[in-house]
């Protein structure tokens, strides 16, 4: 008993003293020289592509945002918590922002139950929570603090459904999905689009997020004949599945996910099997100046627009122009974010509509030569 | 303040789970891997007549308990014809069935979208909506499943676990039927671990099956062991250090850029040295 005292003592004793320094040494917002805001990202763990990358936009942001002045003379400063894409942990994280942090506003997260764990806080706490790129349609009716600088995955699904019947002439396709969130919302809405264009789907195979052999899955898609393939994949799940449909010989047109849109990671690998995808994605308005700056700092091509890197550069922006004119009340900013019209980012116009949610057009990219091509 | 609450509801939770896998691992010592599968029984049960048939939260906690108790009998009953090592294999087979079954019987648990908008319990006109009022029903859950494991372990009955876990032939011929002991206990741990599932998804409102993989399995057998095996103070213990641990290290000053990769890095070495020196754990009485 006595023992167990001791290390009770000892661990509650360490977390009220380390939680006590840290509680009295950070400041009020906006009380001293820097003006601080909170970002919740799956920087380890399977989303950490898209956590990086959003990193890397905001501290982007943050840099000019810096370099120009700060906000109305007060230097901005991002405080980054991991969520490794866990709900559990995005909600600690969450709760350490605003408890001990006392940040208003929070970016993140990408995966989408993060994101959705952490609405019903930021809600009740009426802190804004900006996500740069979740797209569960369930983030739309998360609540009115909520936003999201990114289209519910609806869309991409109806565009390519779309271009695949009316553009491509494709009457028979079948679908490849991953097990997940993402993967099922995308082809479930595709299925219904394209049936609505008189299409047929003539199968529907699921697999397992960790699995790369798609064999079984495949050769059933083989037996049925289809003209093209839907895949609704990530990276390195659709290379398998792209790879293995070669080795069956299956000779047939290939249309993917925004999630591929990768020339390092999806499209080089793939060599010239790449060629010829077809995909849906929100069409890439960064210059050639932010792009080439991007890939000198971090060591890497531009990853592009599904990357999230753009999109959690304009929302660092967009808070910071609002602190400049209406200050820090989060409720404040909230309403500004509303009012929002036509806002020039890097990532394209924003505007948000009464979910918060921005509507923007899926443009079509079919790949050539290993790079993504604009067609429509 | 609101963070502290929030962590020690997490411990709360995870304390009860520990507890109770102690109760399966520590005392009778049956290396079992499967604990997350009850505890996501006992959450989906919860979230799915919660907010698809608007049961009471109390009511659905027991549906969640006697759901986890027949699952349990079922696969307590085949683990039972494993021993050591084989029955550890066999028991994270048992998880990986239950997280495809989450995953996949998408009519029921809404597979990958994960169930949203779970609400906190309510009696008799009291709502345990405040993170206050929440922790302390985690906190009496707590206190519950201590004492329920306290009473079975100090009993005739908790004598009986122990004699099984150090020579199960010995106690056999004395003429004690060890399979109906396995199984109560087995049983008793899968419901309190129900329980804490139940807590879990309606204090974070949201529940996707990524929550209760092998991992968290793992996670659960990792507060037991490091806490210290047969010793319930220990799993307690054991909760409130690995829950507390990566939280104290978000206050580590790293740089930015790594600082997520180097909190677990660190966490993993902090768990190493631990085992290093002290393999029984904080307070084990009985090393594996």
């Amino acid at each position: 008993m006595n023992q167990t005292m001791k290390g009770i003592l000892w661990i509650v004793g360490a977390v009220v003293v380390v939680g006590g320094v840290y509680f009295i040494i950070s400041e009020k917002n906006g009380d001293g020289g820097t003006v601080k805001i909170g970002a919740v990202l799956g920087l380890t763990g399977d989303g950490s592509f898209w956590g990086e990358n959003a990193r890397n936009g905001i501290n982007l942001a943050v840099e000019d945002i810096n370099a120009g002045g700060g906000i109305n003379g007060k230097r901005m400063d991002v405080i980054f918590e991991d969520s490794k894409c866990d709900p559990k942990t995005a909600v600690s994280a969450v709760q350490k922002l605003i408890e001990i942090d006392r940040v208003n506003i929070i970016i993140g997260d990408i995966c989408s139950s993060p994101t959705l764990a952490m609405a019903p806080i930021a809600e009740s706490k009426e802190k804004v929570l900006i996500t740069p790129c979740s797209e569960s349609y369930k983030i739309s009716e998360a609540g009115d603090y909520i936003f999201r600088t990114w289209t519910p995955n609806n869309r991409q699904a109806k565009t390519i459904a779309k271009h695949a019947f009316e553009k491509m002439g494709l009457r028979k396709v079948a679908v490849l999905r991953i097990n997940n969130d993402f993967g099922n919302s995308l082809a479930g809405v595709f299925n219904e689009e394209f049936e609505k264009y008189g299409g047929i789907i003539v199968a529907d195979e699921k697999y397992p997020q960790e699995s790369r052999d798609l064999k079984t899955q495949l050769l059933k898609i083989k037996l049925v004949q289809p003209d093209g393939v839907y895949l609704s994949s990530y990276q390195p799940d659709g290379i398998s599945a792209i790879k293995q449909m070669d080795q069956l010989g299956m000779n047939v047109k290939i249309l993917a996910t925004s999630g591929i849109n990768s020339v390092d990671d999806f499209f080089k690998p793939l060599g010239s099997l790449a060629d010829g995808i077809v995909f849906a994605d929100l069409k890439d308005s960064t210059t050639p100046e932010f792009r080439e700056r991007y890939s000198r700092l971090y060591n890497k091509e531009w990853p592009g627009m599904g990357s999230c890197a753009s999109v959690a550069y304009d929302d660092v922006f967009l808070v910071a122009e609002g602190m400049k004119k209406i200050g820090y009340d989060a409720t404040a900013l909230k309403n500004f974010l509303y009012s929002v019209e036509n806002f020039s980012g890097i990532s394209g116009q924003i505007t948000f509509d009464r979910n918060g949610d921005l509507d923007r057009e899926h443009s079509i990219f079919v790949v050539k030569n290993g790079r993504p091509e604009l067609v429509e | 303040m609101e963070y502290l609450i929030h962590l020690a509801i997490l411990f709360a939770i995870y304390a009860v789970l520990g507890m109770s896998l102690n109760l399966v691992v520590g005392y009778t010592g049956l290396l079992s891997v499967t604990h997350a599968a009850f505890y996501g029984i006992g959450a989906y049960a919860t979230a799915i007549f919660l907010t698809q048939h608007n049961v009471n939260f109390f009511v659905s906690v027991v549906i969640g308990v006697i759901l986890s108790g027949i699952f349990s009998l079922l696969i307590g009953a085949v683990l039972s014809r494993f021993r050591d090592d084989y029955y550890a294999l066999a028991s994270f087979g048992f998880n990986i069935i239950v997280f495809s079954v989450f995953l996949n019987w998408q009519d029921v648990t809404r597979g990958p979208l994960g169930i949203p908008g779970i609400a906190r319990p309510e009696l008799f006109g009291i709502s345990f909506s405040s993170n206050l009022s929440f922790l302390a029903l985690s906190v009496a859950v707590l206190l519950g499943a201590f004492f329920l494991s306290r009473f079975l372990v100090d009993s005739s009955f908790g004598r009986v676990l122990k004699a099984i876990r150090e020579d199960e032939e010995a106690i056999q011929i004395f003429g004690y039927h060890t399979l109906s002991y396995k199984l109560v206990i087995f049983s008793v741990a899968a419901m309190m671990a129900s329980i804490a599932g139940a807590l879990f998804a309606s204090y974070i409102t949201f529940i996707d099956p990524s929550t209760f993989t092998l991992m968290e399995s793992v996670f659960i057998l990792a507060i037991v062991i490091l806490g210290g095996l047969s010793n319930l103070k220990g799993s307690i213990m054991g909760a409130l250090f690995l829950i507390l641990l990566p939280e104290l290290l978000r206050f580590v000053g790293f740089p930015s850029d790594i600082a997520a990769q180097m909190r677990q890095v660190v966490y993993g070495v902090i768990l190493i040295l631990l085992m290093l020196y002290r393999p029984q754990g904080l307070m084990g009485e009985y090393k594996l």
